[in-house]
């Protein structure tokens, strides 16, 4: 090891009195220092005044091993910077002498020189003026900490891009929720307002339906967030343009209303082939932005067959786009600075931007024709579905939706809550629109605004009035054959008499479901 | 000389029959069926007996005649076959008028009963309480299928370009029982989302009736492109078809299930011809359900109706292999194992003769393609038929990918 450390060592070219070295003892001494120095794990050159090299230990061969045979004592820094390039420390693209010119102007300004080898080391030069010109430089392979500085910058570039993305992904969701939030809002107000059940009941099923609307648009805003990441694979199917145009109607009609607006979805019972609810965000956006820059008129949406493809188009009566907007207002954020209401500059500008990633997902050319002025009429166009493969609408089916007697109304005369509460569950159920009354007085209220499709009457009613009276009535006040059914529990010979002699139909409690289906179908449908 | 033992392919000798009731119209007016229907049990029994029946025990069909199919009497073969003869199960075709009260025998006993009763009501005594009727299957779909997958065949024709209607129009006649009410509500209410208008009706019509001249002036009047008759009976229809001839219009005539029958052909002879009609279930004209048509005739005769005793046949195999899986099978009382059973009926997408019979999770259905499900491997295909020569069978014209022939204009179109 002591030759080998002394390898590196060369004599002073101008040895002075008290350095070491001078004399056995201080030899000795130099030469268990420069050994020390061989063990650390950096290496180190030492330049005179000159800048000519005068000790460098074996860490540095080992660094740049190609460089081995050349350095020693008597290396001038020049040259060395100049094999160190040679060496391919350097890019090649970066002229010798140039490089060198400037890797040597840094070490005598004290810049720190940072190389990456061809083989993926990087090195570190850092260099320490003497006061006297003198110059040392400490070389350290660094290529561990530079990895970790590396993966740290780029974990840090991921966090912003996320961050700027999860903003990027507020705005949109802010922006698209506006739109149902906006339709609640008025909904809201009429439900607070009704005059009438049927209004509010109107009011409360579209608050539903806009509700839902939004937990859809949230779904689809999460996946417009992994748009970025490209994680969105479209759900391609075929299915009704029809039945997308009525979510659109529910989500827009009230806003287009509220401006004074009139919107109109042309009916069409073509299929198309897409991804539905990126499809409906698309053309969500056209609409939403049609009812913002339209200050009257109408709002139109409907299609064009081409062939084997479909053009949907929302045309509209608004302020129109300059020919040099028309390219964009497809860029993220973009806003015409005009004459926009405080309402308008609300909008961020992302929309038209989402529609468009969306559209280049889903392969469908969106077109505008824009007339400053007059309107704008933006298009989207896709392939024509297959009705067989065309996606099902609601599977679950029952009586209460497609039975025999759905929409059928009867009025049920009983004046035992229980057993009233009990019928009308089982009639509901049947689809069969259920008004009830207790007695005579209840029951010809009813039956006047109601005008029942038959009636139900228990015989035994308050008042001492019997089921056959109550019928009889009801027939003299609304139609004289409104379809009748008698229903007792008591097993007397005189009631069931009653009822017959009446002409009216008789069960006996308990009311056997089957019985009273065939019995109703039978006064319903197969009478007169 | 060598000798090699056959797996054993014969049952068990000393083991008792599984009794396999079946309540079937044997007279009354739906006889013709009701003995279609027997077949289809007794080929699909002798079938599985030939694999070693249900883990090696024989089935052993009993048929109880329900008649005229009133309640009284459907509730009381239910009855028998369950207490008299010991059934495990009982398979059958539709009996019309007991308005699913037999369900209840059935749930009192416990054990599994598969139907083709094709009502929508089916689903609603299921959902009334799924744990008391678990053993009720219905083998094909609701009839109200049939309205909504008429409109959107009808809209098919008319978006492929094979027909072009001259207008968005149709006329909706029904009979006055419930099954032809359902279907005609079903198709009125979904018109408009394939793309037609109700020009008139439903109009509910007494039935049975012959006398349909009445209602066709009205139909003339409302000038529709499409002419739908949802009611039923093969006799009536056929009157239908013969008065709608006597002035006919431009207009597509769809006829209900009653029309598949050989007995509306010979009544209507030539014209018949350009009707369109359907089923929810039905014998394709495949490999497979050539194979069966041929075996069937082979079994019961040439003028034996396969597409009619398809229906039990393949409910009869799907029981039999449901049951295996779960181990065996029960009589009345054996809830746990009856249970098992409908557990397996429910998750066992059995491709049979009729297509794919896949029961609905929640009604115990059969799904119903391309109506409740756009995947034909995953439903049983509603059929569209065109009578187009009376001399041969009708040509299956939809659904893809089932269908073997195209749609004709019909002859009476000028």
């Amino acid at each position: 090891m002591k030759d080998n450390g002394a390898k590196g060592m060369m004599p002073a070219r101008r040895p002075e009195a008290g350095r070491p070295g001078a004399g056995s003892r201080g030899a000795s001494r130099l030469q268990d220092a420069w050994d020390a120095l061989q063990r650390i794990d950096f290496g180190f050159c030492i330049f005179d005044t000159d800048l000519v090299l005068i000790a460098v230990n074996d860490y540095v061969r080992y660094l740049f091993p190609t460089l081995a045979g050349r350095l020693g004592p008597g290396l001038a820094l020049q040259n060395l910077l100049a094999a160190l390039h040679d060496a391919g420390a350097v890019p090649g693209d970066v002229l010798p002498a140039e490089w060198a010119a400037a890797a040597y102007s840094a070490l005598l300004t004290g810049q720190v020189l940072e190389l990456s080898l061809a083989d993926g080391r990087v090195c570190r030069l850092s260099p320490t003026l003497g006061h006297d010109g003198s110059l040392a430089v400490t070389v350290q392979e660094v290529t561990q900490l530079k990895r970790a500085e590396r993966r740290l910058r780029e974990a840090k570039e991921l966090a912003e891009r996320a961050s700027a993305t999860k903003s990027r992904f507020l705005r949109a969701a802010n922006h698209d929720l506006r739109q149902p939030l906006a339709t609640l809002k008025i909904l809201v107000y009429n439900c607070l307002t009704a005059d009438s059940l049927q209004s509010r009941q109107e009011a409360l099923h579209a608050m539903d339906l806009t509700v839902g609307i939004m937990e859809d648009l949230l779904s689809a805003l999460l996946d417009v967030g992994q748009l970025d990441a490209g994680a969105i694979v479209p759900r391609i199917g075929s299915f009704p343009v029809a039945s997308l145009f009525e979510r659109l109607r529910m989500q827009f009609s009230h806003q287009a209303a509220d401006k004074g607006l009139q919107l109109r979805m042309v009916r069409s019972h073509l299929q198309v082939t897409s991804d539905k609810l990126l499809l409906e965000r698309i053309l969500a956006n056209f609409i939403a932005n049609a009812i913002r820059y339209t200050d009257c008129g109408r709002i139109l949406v409907g299609c064009r067959r081409m062939g084997d493809r479909l053009r949907i188009e929302v045309h509209d009566t608004g302020r129109g786009i300059a020919p040099e907007y028309q390219e964009r207002i497809f860029d993220e954020f973009y806003r015409i600075d005009g004459n926009e209401t405080d309402r308008e500059r609300k909008a961020l500008g992302l929309g038209l931007n989402i529609a468009k990633r969306l559209a280049l997902l889903l392969e469908a050319p969106i077109t505008l024709r824009s007339w400053p002025q007059r309107g704008s009429v933006f298009a989207i166009e896709l392939p024509l579905g297959d009705i067989w493969r065309s996606e099902v609408g609601d599977t679950e089916i029952s009586e209460m939706a497609g039975g025999e007697f759905a929409g059928v109304e009867i009025l049920l005369i009983e004046d035992d809550p229980i057993l009233r509460k009990a019928l009308t569950a089982l009639l509901e159920r049947w689809g069969i629109v259920v008004h009830t009354a207790a007695g005579l007085s209840d029951a010809c209220e009813v039956a006047m605004t109601a005008r029942p499709d038959l009636v139900i009457s228990d015989y035994r009613l308050p008042g001492g009035h019997t089921g056959v009276e109550i019928c009889l009535a009801l027939r003299d006040a609304c139609k004289e054959d409104l379809p009748c059914i008698v229903i007792t529990a008591d097993m007397d010979e005189q009631p069931i008499s009653d009822i017959s002699q009446a002409g009216f139909p008789c069960l006996i409690k308990p009311v056997s479901p089957p019985r009273l289906r065939v019995l109703m179908h039978h006064l319903l449908f197969e009478q007169g | 000389m060598n000798t090699r033992s056959t797996p054993s392919m014969s049952l068990m000798p000393g083991t008792s029959a599984i009794s396999i009731g079946s309540i079937v119209p044997l007279s009354g007016p739906s006889m013709a069926d009701g003995i279609e229907f027997r077949n289809g049990i007794i080929l699909a029994a002798e079938e599985i007996n030939r694999c070693n029946g249900i883990l090696g025990r024989p089935v052993k069909p009993i048929f109880v005649n329900t008649g005229n199919q009133s309640a009284e009497i459907v509730v009381k073969a239910t009855q028998r076959l369950i207490h008299e003869f010991g059934c495990h199960a009982i398979v059958s075709g539709y009996n019309i008028g007991p308005q699913n009260s037999e369900y209840e025998a059935v749930a009192d006993a416990g054990i599994i009963y598969i139907q083709n009763n094709t009502l929508i009501q089916h689903h609603d005594t299921i959902a009334s309480d799924p744990d008391r009727y678990f053993g009720c299957f219905m083998n094909d779909p609701p009839e109200y299928w049939y309205g909504s997958g008429f409109m959107k065949f009808a809209a098919w024709l008319r978006d492929t370009g094979q027909w072009k209607p001259r207008n968005d129009r149709i006329a909706i006649i029904s009979g006055s029982r419930p099954y032809s009410i359902v279907i005609a509500n079903a198709m009125a209410s979904a018109a408009p989302d394939f793309g037609w208008r109700v020009a008139f009706g439903p109009k509910i019509v007494r039935s049975p009736t012959v006398q349909w001249r009445p209602v066709l002036d009205e139909v003339h009047a409302a000038d529709p492109a499409i002419i739908a008759n949802t009611h039923f009976y093969a006799g009536d229809l056929a009157a239908f078809q013969r008065q709608f001839l006597e002035r006919p219009i431009n207009a597509l005539v769809y006829l209900q299930y009653g029309a598949m029958h050989e007995s509306f052909l010979a009544a209507t002879g030539d014209s018949a011809r350009g009707a369109i009609v359907s089923t929810v279930i039905g014998l394709l004209p495949d490999d497979m359900g050539k194979a069966f048509a041929e075996r069937y005739r082979e079994r019961f005769g040439e003028d034996s109706t396969p597409s009619i005793g398809c229906q039990t046949y393949a409910a009869l195999h799907h029981y039999a292999l449901a049951a295996a899986a779960a181990g065996g099978t029960a009589p009345a009382g054996g809830f746990e194992q009856n249970r098992r059973i409908a557990q397996r009926l429910r998750s066992l997408t059995f491709r049979s003769v009729v297509g794919s019979i896949n029961y609905h999770p929640i009604s115990q259905s059969a799904i119903s393609y391309p109506n409740q499900t756009n995947d034909p491997s995953l439903g049983m295909p509603h059929l569209f038929f065109q009578i187009q020569d009376t001399g041969k069978n009708k040509v299956l014209i939809a659904p893809d990918p089932y269908r073997t022939g195209q749609f004709r204009l019909p002859p009476w179109f000028t």
